[in-house]
């Protein structure tokens, strides 16, 4: 018998939820009701966290921009081969997605997305402004290029980190969960491949918050 | 290697700086979360005897990591003045045949984790708690993912996170 524990008893099946969703949501919505000071001021309070979610979302796709040009020279240069490359490109496209989605929220706010860099220098310097350890300008080895990659994912993570105390949307603040934790997983296949077989160096410890 | 999570800060660092100001509102989300991080840390508990090899090390790994998972989860709601629930006496985890299904048990572990962060994260205030919350949740979307792979499915499942039905 697989049990965790010294007597094995039924484990009824887990419920999705303690609480139901309607009741989960019918205690968000009454605390947000107490907490408004009338119609107006619910109003503005709603339409400056509506500008605030979207600088949010702004600043979000300029490093997911720079990440993917990181990615795109990375693989441009060679560098990488056989399980890296294909590593690599699996999970551009998936930083590709997450540009999409993120540009799509933008665009329904109203807003423009940011240019993505045009050159090393400027996603260097996007990069360098999280942390970035190492430059896009010279790739040297495969080795210092999956260097760059888990470093631009430990950036990625870090920058969902820092925008989720400040996102009020919870469909965003779902959509940024969902992508930092798919970043985390994009570090950790890295991980993988810097160190093969040593599960204390692929997923060192269990807080997970990129570089902040 | 780099970072410590991908992060520049230790996990102890991380814990010392865990939010003060929880909500009140916000005990019965995280007890939830407390629930199936026990659940999980018993499937690994049962599981590590059975696993050999790269295998063991993986769920010992995780296993250490859950229950900073759980410690931190009841940090948390005793700082919102709650009472963190305790593990129940047993869990029924299942009759594993091999490794492959031991393995799979503790990937529906996992996957029910992620499930019911994602439910919580958006509706978890301030947003401290919510990082809190983030950090736990990204940890195990590693584990989901190295889990995966050791069952032979691709380490990558897509751009965002979902559960597996």
């Amino acid at each position: 018998m697989f049990s965790g524990g010294s007597r094995p008893t039924t484990f009824s099946q887990p419920r999705r939820s303690k609480l139901s969703r309607r009741e989960l949501l019918g205690a968000t919505f009454a605390s947000s009701a107490l907490a408004g000071v009338g119609g107006e001021g619910l109003v503005a309070r709603a339409a400056s966290a509506h500008a605030d979610d979207a600088a949010v979302l702004s600043s979000l796709i300029g490093v997911e921009l720079a990440i993917v040009f990181a990615y795109e020279r990375i693989l441009a240069s060679g560098e990488l081969s056989g399980a890296a490359t294909q590593l690599a490109d699996e999970a551009l496209a998936q930083e590709r997605a997450h540009v999409t989605r993120l540009t799509a929220e933008l665009h329904a706010r109203g807003q423009t997305p940011p240019a993505g860099p045009s050159s090393v220098a400027e996603a260097d310097k996007e990069l360098d402004a999280h942390h970035f350890s190492g430059s896009l300008l010279q790739l040297t080895s495969q080795g210092y290029c999956l260097r760059r990659l888990y470093d631009v994912e430990a950036i990625a993570v870090g920058a969902y980190y820092e925008a989720l105390p400040k996102l009020s949307d919870p469909v965003l603040l779902r959509t940024a969960a969902e992508i930092m934790g798919v970043e985390a997983q994009h570090a950790a296949a890295f991980g993988g491949l810097m160190h093969p077989g040593n599960i204390k160096r692929i997923v060192p410890l269990g807080f997970v918050a990129g570089k902040h | 290697m780099l970072l410590a999570g991908c992060g520049s800060k230790s996990l102890r660092a991380e814990l010392k700086q865990a939010p003060t100001q929880v909500a009140g509102t916000d005990i019965a989300l995280l007890n939830h979360l407390l629930d199936l991080e026990n659940l999980t840390i018993a499937a690994y508990t049962a599981a590590i005897p059975l696993l050999s090899g790269e295998a063991s090390a993986i769920a010992t790994q995780f296993l250490g990591q859950e229950l900073a998972h759980a410690e931190g989860l009841a940090g948390l709601v005793k700082a919102a003045r709650g009472h963190p629930h305790s593990p129940a006496l047993s869990y029924d985890l299942g009759h594993p045949r091999d490794d492959h299904d031991v393995l799979q048990i503790l990937r529906v572990a996992e996957d029910a984790q992620l499930s019911a962060y994602l439910e919580a994260i958006p509706q978890l205030k301030p947003g401290a708690v919510r990082q809190a919350a983030a950090g736990y949740f990204a940890n195990d979307a590693q584990h989901v993912s190295v889990l995966r792979s050791a069952l032979g499915q691709p380490l990558l499942a897509g751009p965002f996170v979902s559960v597996q039905e």
